[in-house]
């Protein structure tokens, strides 16, 4: 009974488009770095590089002349760098959970997209550490936060939220670049071996390490990728939790709030499939044939992720709120009411108005298979999560607890132009990745088309030996 | 910057000085290319001007590099060995002037360059403690801006050139008799000056001397002679007065005695356990003041209508003085009037009358009539003959000198120190005619107004730099002496320049000055270098504080009072960091956030809330006060007009405005040049306080403010700058003797001390064994008798090399001072209470900031300092953002002096300069503990308590801040940590503050004391 | 060739076949064969194929689980040696061992080491990375990453010789077989 729904959905929906077989598949996908780009592409790519170049000459400027290019001051000590910080990281997050969440969870429609989402979630974190280390008085000395006897014979202070940010950050990059990477070798070695060029050849071959597909290192490979899968998992939730203590275990009003680790990952999560989606409408255009792989399907299930994090994210605001008039605490009420009324009400308001009802829209089937409105909504839910980083630390700094210590904060042109730099670098690196690296999982979109369609897919057409009866997943049998 | 914003300001005044561009100054260009501290921060551009212009500055360092050995024997202060040893510091009595009137200091000297200046607690107008002006005279040695070289229409001369062609002028005069000859300076109490200057009469039977000082005591002369018949100087004994009423008077902050009285007035109102007397003051004034901030019923009113307050109170104690005045009181003044008279009479001989300068003689004779028929003469009061060398009335001596020159009659005009072409009133046009003076000399530190308009400017040395004496408003006489070699090679002082013009060039000012006070014969010729040694150790002549007059009411014939019409009024009063401009060029009081306003960097015209939402000046109320941009308003007094900022302050009464003097200069300086707006435009001879009759229409045009405390909350018409929050604890002296702990107002503050924590925590406990006692450093603040003037900020300026940030970096509320005066308001908007808290670094026990620096370079000693490691800090601020009272400083720049070489010798060499990206704060000025402990070491004892004095508290005049060893039950901080009404700002975040305050008591009279209840119990 | 195939020992013998099932069973009977030394190659894993084949392991989640408790401690230990032993210092009066502080990067150190020997012992434990390897000489073999499976039996296996192995082979139907030079 149950197989007959499952396999019924899976017609319904289906994460393949049009007849496949291992070698369309391969070629698909494996051929994409030897073709010709699309015009497209060198335009986005040269747009990501003035970017990049904007972010190098803002870096260079604050290095020669110091913080006070920034809008920052006191009280409002922290701005744009640690507001654009959260929200990178957050968007990281969402890379991490197609690839390791969804895997556990056995969700079938995680392999066409997590290769990409996980490049993502990789460029994101190099975005987002990028702020805190130019953040600091003196970057020069930022290593100083390395547990090394660097100083004065003097060690790290590992009771402040900032140093368990570079454990967790750093941890975070290093696991998400080696689960990417593993997942890349025998799709690099895939590469390597239909390659036309040497040179291709031997960068392939000596980036996958030799692989030869046997079944034991299959083996072992999968139940490495599965025990990565298992540690990414709390540590992706570790991370954002990380990223929310920075705030939480401080004693700001609006800061110092228990709901901040939990509703931090579902923002995360939130902002990172918005990403996801902002990403893959534009690729699915520019390259029409990872429409085979990205389906409707995959679109319509990203963007109930997004509804249902949304959601979350909501619920956390509503608490937000209601701790604040609830607490009883003079300056928790003030904060919340000053959020809500006082300078930057906009702000707050518009904050709302993004994550809190324009994503109610994607309770509509309707919606969720119009890859325009989609791509609109996803762009809001990006704004929206940034404005709730903006409010989070803005807000709450600039009237704290003393009337005489309050102020005001705006940007200045080399916030955003920091800002903007990191954006257009982003860009860049994902487009260049797009340029050399097979960007789904062939392998395991293989693996998967066998599992769904192994009777029809197999050339002496008997039937496979085990009908999909649960949701495929490569890790399944190890 | 700035001056875009206001072009009409500035067109008026490239106008006014069109006719001098020829007279290039080359600092002058320079300083408007780059403000040294100020403008550099705001942008790359003026950055990369300023690399350019290093070598202009470099200049200078080669000239301050010379040595700086005093010439003359100066005598060191015996608290220290005499011998100078190599990093050790020396101190030396000397004094400081203030429009002639002497504070006496004592200078800390390091190798040879003053770096602090701290009072003299033998002096009678210091008592150990200084103002803000004080403090900062300092800066004014070390300004790069001073001038430096002899001028002839802005060329560099020789002085062989000068003396020359003086002596042929002066020979044409001699034939005259000197009729030609005129000498104007400021006033003058120094003897040795004076003499010279009478001997130069002497020579010059024709000539005239005049005074002038913008910001003068004439109205004080003339109200002693319409009471008493004569010329007197009042010496008032603020702590034998029990009830006090100031009219338009900021006796606690400005005045030669403001030192001396604030101290008087504070002992007279700190309430402990033991002790629970106060004194109540009363203040009528138009604008709030320091004074008016710490008065228990303070009245708003024109001054134009002080006199009536004065005399319906004159009338209700009975004195019987007959004047003519048109006008009435409210039924609210009359009120308030028929109160105070009532506390007057019931405190007869312990009661006390103080009138301000500003006040017409009129009202000074009615005070003197109240004060005498109080029986307050010769108790609260005294009279001394005036200390100063010719007393005089400067605006008329102003205005003669103006006619003479129009009338031609003026051929040599030598000038000491005084600016009138700045500060003249406008009606006499000085400007104008100081050019029609053939011969025109001009000594000043700066090449200022004046000076361009001037033949001759020659550089004036700074007082430190040179022999001198002065008196104080008692009498006593300083002797000033050199703190170190002159910094630059052509500099002169008053006292040099006039030897010179009496032929006896020759002589060393230390030889005038000595060989003048052995003329004296104070001691028998033997005792001489004994006495003359004492005098100068001690900064003080013994025996020279002239003596007290007995006077009698003889009440003369007394002008009517003012017309106190209903016309919009004009107030102008010197500028509570400016004075009366002179000290446009420091910035260490450009930035000080003024007394009263919190704004820096500029003046404002003040007005209420009420007139200037009438003169659509502001919108809405909550608005009003938020704003960073003030809107220009243009000022109309018969006739002449200025452009000003328009900022509504609580407290001002209705269709006033008041506007401070010293503001709008053209040549102040690079940092002073350019700030602000010239009140002085519209002082005339005949209004040289307040006005009657003033028209101001807005213009549209905005303007930069830079403020430091900005928000308040404004509730139907009740004002709460605190926003409801239990920043501080207030009550009543009634209400403390019910229940000293004041229960009842402790709101959010928890009631015990101690809070649960998951943690043991750090125990600060001592040890018996004096080898290794601990001791547990902590300070006590008392806001009650805290009258907020600033001197404590300065002095921790002048202390820890803080830096000067400039407007720019103030309107982006990044300055640096470690120590703020916070400053709230509770009450109804037209007439507030006012609650001021100075705020330095907590040294938290739990403290927020340590916990999440990810580098551990703020950490507690053992002793329980929260230190700061500046070469360990990595810059991430989230320190300053956990820091719930947010006294946390970050360097956004590099904010040091290091571009002007010459301010290097200002750095105190125990602290730190810190660089770029680095967080810094209050340390409760850890080096002189440090210097506390090494001296105790050598003598194997324990830190005596009083030992170790953090700068704020040494300059405090009120002494309301005491720092100590907790440890020490008998330390006086320890006592004062048991006073029932202590209480720590913000209690209940468990932080456990190493500072804490004692409530804030006030002494309202139960007869007006409604709204002061309503205040006190918010 | 026989006298090559006699001189030089070839790697093994490789069987091509054209879907995984057919491997799957191909495994099976090489097994039951009684050879033991030889291997499959497959575009994608292929459940059962490793149980088909007898082959069984669990190298990689010990390795892992031991550097993820190594990781701990280290995390641990590093916070509490340097904080309360080599530096101890008064930290907003904190206790030197404020171990609620210390467990976020214990954790992370937990998680980082893990992943580290999850990585590093898959590579180790299947020889990678491997310059060289027989296997890829034949052409064929090309299409293992794309479309056919191969099941090659070594030489090393006792049991290999190189008639009866590849008439056995042979007897699995495959699309070709070839032998794999070394």
């Amino acid at each position: 009974m149950q197989q007959a729904i499952r396999a019924q959905a899976v017609q319904e929906a289906p994460l393949f488009e049009g007849e496949q077989t291992y070698e369309r598949i391969t070629a698909q996908i494996g051929d994409i770095p030897f073709e010709k780009h699309p015009i497209g592409w060198t335009v986005a790519f040269g747009l990501g590089f003035a970017g990049t170049t904007l972010l190098i000459f803002a870096i260079a400027v604050l290095l020669l002349i110091g913080l006070g290019i920034w809008g920052i001051n006191q009280p409002v000590a922290w701005g744009f760098a640690i507001i654009n910080f959260v929200w990178w990281i957050g968007i990281g997050h969402a890379g991490t959970l197609i690839s390791a969440i969804l895997l556990l969870m056995r969700q079938a429609w995680r392999m066409s997209i997590n290769r990409f989402a996980e490049a993502m979630t990789i460029f994101a974190v190099m975005c987002a550490g990028l702020f805190p280390l130019i953040h600091t008085g003196r970057p020069w000395v930022a290593y100083w936060l390395l547990p090394l006897p660097n100083w004065l014979a003097m060690w790290p202070q590992f009771r402040s939220p900032l140093e368990w940010d570079v454990f967790a950050v750093s941890t975070y990059f290093t696991v998400s670049v080696l689960f990417w990477y593993m997942g890349l070798i025998p799709d690099l070695a895939a590469v390597r071996d239909r390659a036309k060029s040497q040179l291709a050849k031997v960068i392939n071959g000596i980036l996958s390490w030799g692989w030869r597909n046997s079944a034991i290192h299959w083996m072992r490979f999968e139940s490495a990728y599965l025990l990565l899968a298992g540690l990414s998992t709390p540590l992706v939730l570790s991370v954002h939790s990380v990223v929310s203590l920075d705030f939480a275990i401080s004693i700001v009003p609006g800061w110092h709030v228990t709901i901040f680790p939990p509703y931090f990952v579902a923002g995360a999560i939130y902002s990172g499939f918005a990403m996801v989606l902002t990403l893959v409408i534009p690729f699915r255009i520019l390259y029409p044939k990872l429409r085979e792989y990205i389906t409707m399907h995959h679109i319509d299930m990203m963007a109930k992720v997004m509804l249902a994090t949304g959601l979350i994210v909501f619920y956390g605001y509503m608490m937000e709120a209601f701790f604040g008039f609830y607490s009883a605490n003079l300056f928790e009420k003030y904060m919340i009411t000053n959020r809500m009324t006082g300078p930057y009400w906009p702000v707050y308001w518009a904050l709302i108005f993004c994550n809190g009802i324009v994503i109610q829209a994607l309770w509509f089937p309707k919606v969720r298979h119009n890859l325009f409105w989609l791509f609109i909504i996803s762009l809001i839910v990006n704004i929206g999560m940034w404005l709730e980083r903006f409010v989070i630390v803005v807000t709450s700094l600039h009237r704290d607890f003393t009337p005489s210590g309050w102020g005001m904060y705006g940007p200045t042109f080399w916030d955003w132009a920091t800002y903007i730099g990191t954006l257009g670098f982003f860009v860049m690196m994902m487009f260049i990745f797009a340029r050399f690296v097979p960007m789904l999982a062939m392998a395991e979109l293989k693996d998967l088309w066998y599992r769904l369609y192994g009777h029809r897919g197999g050339h002496n057409g008997h039937a496979p030996a085990k009908e999909p009866t649960h949701a495929p997943t490569s890790g399944g049998g190890a | 910057m700035e001056r875009e914003r206001d072009p009409m300001f500035w067109r008026s005044l490239n106008e006014r000085y069109a006719n001098k561009r020829q007279l290039p100054l080359y600092r002058e260009q320079l300083a408007r290319e780059f403000p040294p501290e100020a403008a550099p921060h705001s942008d790359l551009v003026s950055r990369r001007q300023f690399l350019k212009l290093m070598g202009a500055s470099l200049a200078m360092a080669g000239l301050s590099a010379c040595g700086y050995k005093p010439q003359g024997p100066v005598i060191a202060r015996a608290k220290i060995p005499e011998e100078a040893l190599p990093g050790e510091s020396l101190y030396y009595a000397t004094a400081v002037t203030l429009s002639g009137y002497a504070k006496g200091v004592l200078a800390r000297v390091y190798e040879g360059r003053p770096i602090k200046l701290e009072g003299n607690e033998l002096h009678p107008a210091s008592l150990g403690s200084t103002d803000a002006f004080t403090q900062a005279e300092i800066l004014n040695l070390y300004d790069p801006d001073r001038s430096q070289n002899l001028l002839k229409f802005g060329q560099i001369q020789p002085w062989q050139a000068f003396t020359s062609e003086l002596m042929q002028q002066l020979a044409i005069q001699q034939a005259k008799k000197g009729s030609g000859v005129r000498l104007l300076t400021g006033i003058i109490t120094s003897p040795t000056l004076a003499d010279q200057i009478q001997t130069f009469l002497k020579a010059y039977p024709q000539a005239k001397w005049y005074q002038w000082e913008a910001v003068n005591h004439d109205n004080v002369y003339e109200g002693t002679r319409l009471a008493f018949g004569e010329w007197l100087n009042p010496i008032y004994r603020v702590r034998q007065a029990k009830v006090i009423l100031a009219l338009d008077s900021d006796f606690l902050y400005l005045g030669p005695a403001a030192v001396r009285y604030a101290r008087e007035f504070a002992d007279g109102r700190r309430v402990r356990e033991n002790q629970r007397e106060m004194n109540r003051l009363y203040v009528a004034e138009p604008m709030p003041t320091v004074t008016g901030f710490s008065a228990d019923h303070r009245l708003p009113i024109h001054s134009s209508r002080i006199g009536l307050l004065a005399l319906a109170i004159a009338q209700a104690v009975g004195a019987s003085v007959q004047v003519e005045a048109a006008g009435e009181l409210t039924p609210d003044e009359r009120k308030w009037a028929e109160a105070v008279a009532r506390d007057l009479m019931a405190h007869r001989g312990e009661s006390l009358v103080i009138v301000g300068e500003a006040q017409p003689p009129t009202v000074h004779a009615i005070a003197h009539a109240i004060n005498a028929t109080l029986g307050n003469l010769g108790k609260t009061v005294v009279f001394t003959a005036p200390p100063e060398a010719k007393p005089t009335l400067c605006t008329n001596d102003i205005r003669t000198l103006a006619k003479e020159i129009e009338a031609g009659q003026v051929e040599v005009l030598i000038m000491l120190g005084t600016n009138p072409a700045y500060d003249a009133p406008a009606d006499l046009n000085f400007a104008e005619l100081i050019p029609k003076v053939p011969f025109s000399v001009h000594l000043s530190r700066y090449t200022d107004e004046t000076s361009a308009l001037c033949v001759w400017h020659v550089p004036e040395s700074h007082p430190f730099e040179t022999w001198g004496d002065a008196r104080a408003f008692d009498g006593t006489v300083s002797i000033q002496q050199p703190l170190l070699y002159p910094l630059y090679a052509n500099t002169r002082s008053a006292l040099e320049l006039m030897a010179t013009i009496n032929g006896q060039g020759g002589k060393q000012p230390f030889e005038l000055v000595q060989s003048y006070w052995k003329g004296r014969n104070l001691v028998p010729a033997a005792q001489f270098d004994a006495f003359w040694r004492k005098s100068v150790h001690d900064g003080i002549v013994p025996r020279t504080a002239l003596p007290i007059k007995s006077v009698a009411l003889r009440l003369q014939p007394l002008p009517p009072l003012p017309e106190a019409g209903q016309g919009f009024e004009i107030r102008f009063a010197p500028d509570p960091t400016l004075y009366d401009g002179r000290f446009a060029n420091n910035t260490w009081l450009q930035e000080l956030p003024k007394p009263v306003s919190r704004i820096c960097w500029d003046n404002v015209a003040f007005m209420s809330l009420k007139t200037a939402q009438e003169l659509g000046v502001v919108g809405t109320e909550s608005v009003a006060l938020v704003h960073d941009s003030a809107p220009l308003v243009q000022i109309r007094v018969n006739g002449r007009t200025l452009v000003a900022a328009a900022y509504p302050i609580p407290g001002h009464v209705d269709n006033a405005i008041t506007l401070h003097l010293g503001y709008g200069r053209t040549r102040a300086g690079s940092n002073g040049s350019g700030t602000g707006f010239n009140a002085y435009t519209l002082r005339s001879s005949d209004a040289m306080w307040f006005a009657r009759g003033v028209e101001v229409v807005t213009t549209g045009q905005r303007y930069t403010i830079a403020r430091t405390e900005e928000h308040h909350l404004i509730q139907h018409g009740q004002l709460d700058s605190t926003h409801h929050r239990p920043i501080m604890l207030v009550g009543t002296l009634q209400e403390f003797k019910e229940d000293p702990h004041l229960e009842k107002h402790r709101h959010g503050h928890a009631k015990n001390g101690e809070l649960p924590s998951m943690y043991r925590g750090f125990k600060y406990d001592r040890y018996q064994n004096p080898q290794n006692y601990r001791y547990a450093w902590a300070m006590v603040i008392d806001p009650t008798v805290c009258i907020g003037c600033g001197a404590c900020v300065i002095a921790c300026q002048a202390e820890n090399n803080i830096p000067v940030v400039g407007k720019q970096e103030v309107v982006r509320q990044r300055e640096m001072h470690w120590l703020r005066i916070d400053r709230y308001f509770k009450g109804p908007v037209e007439n507030p209470r006012t609650y001021q808290l100075p705020v330095p670094c907590m040294h938290c026990e739990n403290a927020p900031c340590e916990l999440v620096c990810p580098v551990a370079a703020t950490v507690h000693s053992e002793e329980g300092l929260n230190q700061m490691v500046y070469n360990r800090c990595v810059g991430t601020r989230y320190c300053s953002n956990n820091c719930p009272y947010k006294v946390r400083r970050f360097n956004y720049y590099r904010y040091t002096y290091y571009k002007q070489p010459v301010l290097h010798l200002l750095q105190n060499p125990d602290v730190t300069v810190r660089g770029r990206g680095v967080i810094e704060k209050c340390t409760y000025c850890v080096q002189r503990i440090n210097h506390a402990r090494i001296q105790a070491k050598k003598e194997n004892r324990r830190i005596r308590d009083g030992e170790i004095i953090p700068a704020c508290q040494q300059a405090c005049p009120t002494k309301a801040i005491v720092f100590g060893d907790i440890n020490d039950p008998d330390s006086e901080v320890s006592r004062l940590r048991r006073e029932p009404h202590l209480f720590a700002m913000l209690e209940e975040l468990n932080t456990k503050p190493r500072t804490t305050y004692l409530a804030r008591l006030e002494n309202p009279n139960p007869e007006l004391s409604a709204e002061a209840h309503d205040a006190a119990s918010h | 060739m026989a006298h090559v195939a006699t001189t030089t020992q070839p790697y093994g013998i490789m069987a091509e076949f054209d879907s995984p099932e057919a491997l799957i069973e191909a495994a099976r009977r090489t097994r039951l064969e009684g050879y033991r030394r030889f291997d499959c190659y497959t575009p994608f894993p292929i459940h059962g194929l490793t149980d088909a084949m007898g082959v069984r392991e669990a190298k990689v989640p010990w390795t892992v689980f031991i550097c993820g408790l190594i990781g701990a401690l280290f995390g641990f230990g590093l916070q509490v040696y340097t904080s309360a032993i080599d530096y101890p210092l008064n930290v907003g009066g904190r206790d030197l061992i404020s171990w609620p502080y210390f467990i976020p990067i214990t954790f992370e150190c937990m998680v980082l080491f893990a992943a580290f020997g999850a990585f590093i012992g898959m590579l180790a434990y299947n020889g990678l990375p491997a310059p060289y390897h027989p296997v890829f000489n034949v052409p064929q073999f090309a299409r293992a990453s794309v479309d056919r499976f191969f099941l090659c039996i070594e030489s090393r296996d006792p049991k290999f010789d190189p008639e009866r192995t590849r008439a056995f082979l042979q007897s699995l139907n495959p699309i070709s077989i070839s032998e794999v030079e070394p």
